[in-house]
């Protein structure tokens, strides 16, 4: 099945086709974008987010806010304080500080099968570091790949499906995007903001769609490789027939580069627990760090089973692009060094490298910071692309009859425009406020912070629905501007981690939250203002009509209640 | 699908081509990734064999759906996925299923 699907053979041989194909690419296009716009604009912002996980992971405790360099023998003394605290572990996962995460921070469970309990330790001295409860930057990662609800999940699995569908329909759009778009390269150098209106909204949609194509196939295709067991399990089904169904274990034993049923730290039934010996783990760490040339240890995973203890030393993720990183495996007892993982065949290795360039560890600050850049590209492209299509039909219809009220299909479009998009970065910025203002004690409070979330998002959502036009989107963004100027306020106000503090120090990982979310307010209030000012005058009309079409029958005045709504809501 | 047809008619048809793109294509792409899969296996290892199939099915779905837009008639576009994966599945799996009766 070769279907002829450039463009020039379609020319040639079908004419009258032709306008039919691009047609229907059109109309998929703006229906499935529609649909699906909203899911893909979330998944965008918090995978965005997610590129800085570990750095809101540290804002949003700043109980840790100083934390010395690390010591050569933390992971001995975090084995210790390990035992200590939970004198029958039979498993854990310990990884090391870096220049990121300046803790060590260890996964460790007793039972088998039960879920791991986190342990914060400090990274000289190995103490128990206590830290407020939260989701922290682990949310966004969560919730941009399952749509996490709760903090110890939930509806996991069906959140990856309807994640990976989003994701798949993203990849086909934009290949036929390519195939069919006629002006993809004159699209670069095309942006006429001046032009108002759909004009304007339909350039900032091209521009944003066009000048970062590679990162956007590279994100989704990698996006649909990192869950491919279960998008497209087809072919694991085909070489690894099990006695029910599919040898999954096999697969991703051999994908990770062991042999099926081999000893692993990480897998393997767990059935006689036995509590850990204190192990000596510095000449294991120091073999590995001849192994690899000076190479950095990531974590290190012990576990026992009825053969008795084994460790896993894992490199930092950070060290290559490829992902997973490689690992060496020591019998526990003599410190014997067993085997070195690190599988580097073809196929293999493209995967790990598609899965790197996603999880972007390799990145340093400057790439981190261009990546972020493309995330955000990606997230104004489909909110532009949502804008136009409510702008394009207002405009249509003002055409037709000057004073056409609002149909149904697109107020509702409208404002789930307002609510879920312009909704989105207050919900964050309510979760952060969140993270501060919650009394530290409290039960639950993860999930807490989540409620706070979602409840500001449906907040948004309500507004929208009764506010549908541009009184709608300054009120939301003026709420939203206003949460993110006063984040660095509340942060000053509740810990000791503020601006006043960091920027003297140049302690620029924890001053950069501040100094973003700052910028972020900025803009947003520069954005509301240019809503709340930008009149349409009756001359302009024809080049923005869209715009306009708010004003009409509403009572001037109303959105000036924006800022102290927001005050009250932060 | 011309410019003609009434517009209740040419989006019924372009909903039927959806359709068809993405379970018809996935259908197709999940059979040959199979497929190949096993065909790759001769010559590579299996997970290298998997892998290298898995990579490549979302080409094969991205084709299948460029197919299902381009075919002539909407009915075109479903035996144009369809019909590869049926013969797909026959020649795959029907030795199996013989081989359990007999």
């Amino acid at each position: 099945m070769t279907p002829p699907q450039t463009k020039t053979g379609a020319k040639t041989t079908r004419q009258p086709e032709q306008e039919g194909f691009r047609q229907a690419m059109s109309w998929l296009h703006t229906w499935s974008g529609l649909i699906l716009g909203w899911l893909l604009f979330a998944i965008f912002v918090t995978g965005t987010l997610s590129f800085f996980k570990n750095e809101f992971n540290m804002w949003m405790r700043p109980e840790l806010h100083g934390l010395p360099p690390p010591d050569s023998d933390v992971a001995q003394r975090a084995q210790a304080a390990l035992h200590r605290h939970a004198p029958g572990v039979s498993n854990f996962i310990m990884r090391l500080p870096d220049e990121r995460t300046p803790v060590v921070n260890v996964l460790w469970r007793d039972k088998p099968n039960s879920r791991f309990e986190a342990l914060l330790l400090h990274p000289q001295t190995g103490a128990t570091l206590q830290a407020r409860e939260t989701a922290g930057g682990e949310f966004f990662y969560r919730f941009h790949f399952e749509l996490r609800t709760a903090h110890k999940g939930r509806w996991t699995i069906q959140g990856r499906w309807v994640v990976g569908v989003a994701t798949l329909m993203m990849f086909i759009a934009l290949l036929t995007g390519v195939v069919t778009h006629r002006r993809i390269f004159k699209d670069f150098f095309t942006f006429r903001p001046r032009k108002g209106g759909q004009r304007a909204w339909l350039d900032a949609h091209n521009v944003s769609g066009v000048l970062v194509l590679p990162f956007y196939l590279m994100i989704t295709f990698s996006g649909l490789m990192i869950f491919h067991a279960m998008y497209m399990p087809a072919g694991i089904a085909a070489v690894y027939p099990g006695a029910k169904g599919t040898d999954t274990q096999s697969y991703f034993s051999e994908l990770q580069g062991d042999a099926p049923g081999a000893r692993s730290a990480r897998r393997g039934s767990n059935a006689q627990a036995e509590p850990l010996p204190m192990l000596d783990l510095a000449p294991m760490l120091s073999q590995a760090g001849q192994l690899w040339r000076g190479g950095r240890v990531g974590s290190i995973t012990v576990r026992s089973d009825s053969q008795g203890p084994l460790v896993e030393i894992t490199r930092h993720d950070g060290d290559r692009l490829q992902y997973g990183p490689a690992r060496l495996r020591f019998d526990g007892r003599t410190g014997q060094l067993q085997t070195q993982v690190d599988p580097q065949s073809p196929a293999i290795k493209t995967y790990g490298v598609l899965y790197g360039l996603h999880l972007a560890r390799f990145a340093d600050i400057g790439m981190r910071w261009a990546l972020f850049g493309f995330g955000v590209m990606g997230s104004l492209m489909i909110a532009s692309g949502l804008i136009l299509w409510s702008v394009k039909r207002r405009a249509q219809a003002l055409r037709k009859t000057p004073a056409a009220p609002l149909p149904f299909g697109e107020r509702l479009v409208a404002s789930f425009n307002i609510g879920l998009m312009g909704g989105l970065p207050l919900a964050i910025a309510a979760y952060l406020l969140a993270n501060r203002l919650l009394p530290l004690e409290m039960p639950g409070r993860p999930d807490a912070e989540l409620s706070c979330f979602f409840g500001t998002w449906a907040l948004a959502l309500l507004l929208g629905l009764i506010r549908p036009m541009r009184q709608g989107w300054a009120l939301v963004l003026g709420m939203a501007a206003t949460a993110y100027l006063l984040l660095p306020w509340v942060n000053a106000l509740t810990t000791s981690t503020h601006l006043g503090i960091s920027l003297p120090a140049k302690d620029w990982s924890w001053a950069g939250m501040d100094l973003s979310f700052a910028a972020m307010g900025l803009m947003l209030a520069a954005l509301t203002r240019h809503l709340l000012r930008a009149r349409p005058q009756p001359a302009a009309r024809h080049a923005g009509p869209a715009k306009g079409a708010a004003a009409p029958g509403r009572k001037p005045g109303t959105q000036l209640i924006s800022g102290d709504n927001a005050a009250q809501e932060a | 699908m011309k410019a003609t047809s009434p517009l209740i008619h040419y989006r019924l048809a372009v909903a039927s081509r959806s359709v068809a793109a993405v379970l018809g294509g996935y259908a197709l792409a999940a059979v040959s990734t199979a497929a190949l899969s096993l065909l790759l296996n001769f010559w590579m290892s299996r997970v290298e064999a998997a892998m290298t199939a898995t990579l490549l099915s979302w080409v094969i779905y991205a084709i299948a759906i460029a197919w299902t837009f381009y075919a002539r008639t909407a009915w075109l576009a479903w035996a144009g996925v369809l019909l590869p994966a049926l013969a797909l599945s026959a020649v795959l799996y029907g030795p199996l299923w013989l081989g359990v009766e007999a």
